[in-house]
């Protein structure tokens, strides 16, 4: 039997016109910067490139930028269920309001979400005169960088989980309840199974986000090298003392994570989908 | 096991779904919830299990076996609970919802892994779902889902049990089968059940005993004959099939609907009120003479004899279209033809009195 095309089928000119256009515009801000990031690191050789992000100050910004995303994606991740849990479970006031104000962190410019931190936790801010006294020092060290990503990051993983979540609705846990189980075995074998993939996902999107802030990290951090330089503020360090090579070699390692991200992504979509439709068909 | 509910209450803002109900339900029965959606049942049900609370009120009472539940949640209260969208966890076999209530219980009251595979083995073989057991609920039709729902809810040897419009998704082979199945299974395991359902012909053919409910009340409670034959409300005569209604008046001796007159007596109103007839289509009949029964003129407009009933409408001349069900045997010793003048009459009627509600 012959398969009939649809009806709407556009006409080949438009559709190679819509390809043509997407490539282009993909090769020039994509693929073509990505280039320019790993032939400009390696430009001056493989050696100065391993020497680039292996000298001590680089190191420590790797090691800041993955210390500090190891402390706030499982905040967040614990954060992010709480809050979908809350706000798909259950009915009460001000829950709308709640959920635009998970949102506030994508609405604050970086930069502003950096300045309230400072405004809040520095020395002559609100709370400065009760942190001299207690002798503890969050702008300019490593408690405000891991503060302001978290603030910054936070809406990633509660964003995935809640669609998600209200589609699901809450007759599975119902069901389980009646059947005995606690509230907490209710939650590990019944909510946390079914929203796996979506967790995953939002924790990936939370990673690449973590490592790669600037804005907000750049106001609190203070740019003391080997101190509390993340690998993005160094990036622009190296970069603005025209040590290019340096500074595209660490760029390229945050390039890594960015294909990395993306490859991990693209799998737990298609897994997403895939319990979706399983889910569409019960 | 006895379920006892007083002075249940329950509102969502404005809208008042129950408003201080009722009930008892003894041990081993089999009672359905029948209403129109909005009528309140679906709530009802969730109260008794414990999945919806009753407004606060120092009087009302849950009683399971004579124990008041109230208090307790929903994880204590012991109670098998069928959703109407089987609520199966789509990520575990059908093996492993069975197993799931006994596999959550405190270690202590855990049964052993050999003694959680002979029973999900056993409440598989009663759904007739043996080889199944690995699939996933996804794989599975909406009939089989149900049972395993129902299997999954008997696996913790519940003391009720509780079934939200349990056929309610299922076309209407799997239904009629499904029911006669649930029956059955009735009879076998004899377990206090409560069913939702808006389907008169399921609840009448199903359960002991019928709950009537509209607009947050019960309306009546009795056998499926009590509420089918004698219906104590207007709403109950409408819900439970098509019937033919006329409006009139309750004279001093006589009752007068359109063509026909009553005997006063015979209708059980006080004279001198507005009333309504009702008349069930099988509870009419076409003749060619008068018998002395009250008849009236009437126009065959439509005859559709497909099926166990020959339907026939006709027009009493005011406009009015009147449904008359009769047997083939019947249909055919009269033989009208449509567009035939023909007498109609009443072989049973019920008469209830206007109410006014303004």
């Amino acid at each position: 039997m012959q398969v009939k095309a649809p009806v709407v089928t556009p006409a080949l000119v438009l559709r190679l016109a819509c390809v043509i256009v997407t490539l282009a515009f993909l090769t020039a801000f994509l693929l073509l910067p990505l280039l320019v990031v790993f032939s400009e690191a390696l430009r001056d050789g493989l050696t100065m490139y391993m020497t680039a992000i292996t000298e001590p100050d680089a190191r420590a910004a790797i090691a800041l930028t993955v210390f500090t995303a190891i402390i706030v994606v499982p905040l967040n991740i614990v954060f992010g269920v709480a809050a979908a849990w809350v706000l798909t479970k259950f009915e009460f006031r001000g829950k709308s309001l709640l959920l635009t104000l998970i949102d506030l962190p994508f609405a604050v410019p970086p930069v502003i979400a950096g300045l309230v931190f400072i405004l809040l936790l520095g020395n002559s801010g609100l709370l400065g005169p009760i942190l001299t006294y207690l002798d503890v020092r969050i702008i300019f060290s490593t408690p405000g960088i891991v503060i302001a990503t978290l603030f910054i990051t936070f809406p990633f993983i509660a964003r995935e989980l809640i669609p998600l979540m209200q589609e699901q609705g809450m007759e599975e846990e119902q069901a389980a309840l009646s059947l005995g189980a606690s509230g907490l075995q209710t939650f590990w074998h019944v909510t946390l199974p079914n929203i796996k993939w979506a967790l995953m996902y939002g924790a990936i999107l939370c990673n690449a986000r973590a490592m790669g802030e600037f804005g907000a990290v750049s106001v609190v951090s203070g740019h003391i090298r080997g101190k509390t330089n993340t690998m993005p503020l160094h990036v622009e360090i190296l970069y603005n003392e025209y040590n290019f090579s340096a500074a595209f070699a660490v760029a390229s390692l945050l390039a890594f994570l960015a294909l990395a991200t993306l490859i991990v992504k693209s799998l737990l979509e298609w897994h997403l989908r895939r319990s979706r439709e399983t889910a569409d068909q019960s | 096991m006895s379920i006892e509910v007083h002075n249940i209450s329950k509102s969502y803002g404005n809208f008042q779904a129950l408003k201080n109900v009722a009930l008892r339900v003894e041990s081993g029965e089999l009672v359905a919830l029948l209403g129109p959606s909005g009528s309140g049942k679906t709530t009802l049900l969730r109260i008794i299990a414990g999945l919806d609370m009753p407004d606060p009120n120092p009087d009302t009472q849950v009683l399971l076996s004579d124990e008041d539940v109230a208090g307790q949640h929903v994880s204590s209260r012991q109670v098998g609970f069928v959703f109407q969208h089987y609520a199966l966890f789509r990520h575990m076999t059908v093996y492993d919802n069975i197993a799931f209530g006994l596999r959550v219980r405190p270690r202590r009251e855990r049964p052993s892994r050999a003694a959680i595979a002979e029973k999900v083995h056993r409440l598989l073989h009663l759904i007739q779902l043996e080889n199944l057991g690995n699939r996933y609920p996804a794989q599975l039709s909406g009939g089989q889902r149900q049972r395993v729902a129902l299997a999954r809810a008997l696996a913790i040897e519940p003391r009720v049990l509780l079934l939200d419009e349990p056929f309610g998704a299922l076309d209407a082979r799997v239904r009629q089968d499904l029911r006669d199945w649930l029956r059955r299974l009735h009879d076998e395991i004899h377990i206090t059940s409560v069913f939702v359902t808006h389907d008169q012909e399921e609840a009448l053919e199903l359960a002991n005993r019928v709950v009537v409910m509209n607009e947050g009340r019960i309306e009546q409670i009795g056998t499926p004959d009590e509420v089918f034959h004698h219906p104590k409300t207007e709403f109950v005569m409408r819900f439970m099939g098509h019937v033919n209604l006329f409006h009139g008046r309750v004279e001093s001796d006589k009752a007068v609907f359109g063509p026909w007159e009553l005997d006063r007596h015979a209708t059980g109103q006080a004279p001198g009120q507005d009333a309504r007839l009702f008349v069930r289509p099988h509870e009419m009949d076409i003749l060619r003479e008068s018998d002395g029964r009250p008849v009236a003129n009437a126009v065959v407009k439509r005859i559709r004899s497909a099926g166990p009933y020959v339907k026939v409408e006709l027009d009493l001349g005011s406009g009015e279209v009147l449904l008359v069900e009769l047997s083939h045997d019947r249909f055919n010793a009269i033989q009208p033809k449509v567009g035939e003048q023909i007498l109609v009459g009443l072989r049973k009627t019920r008469v209830f009195a206007e109410d006014y509600v303004i």
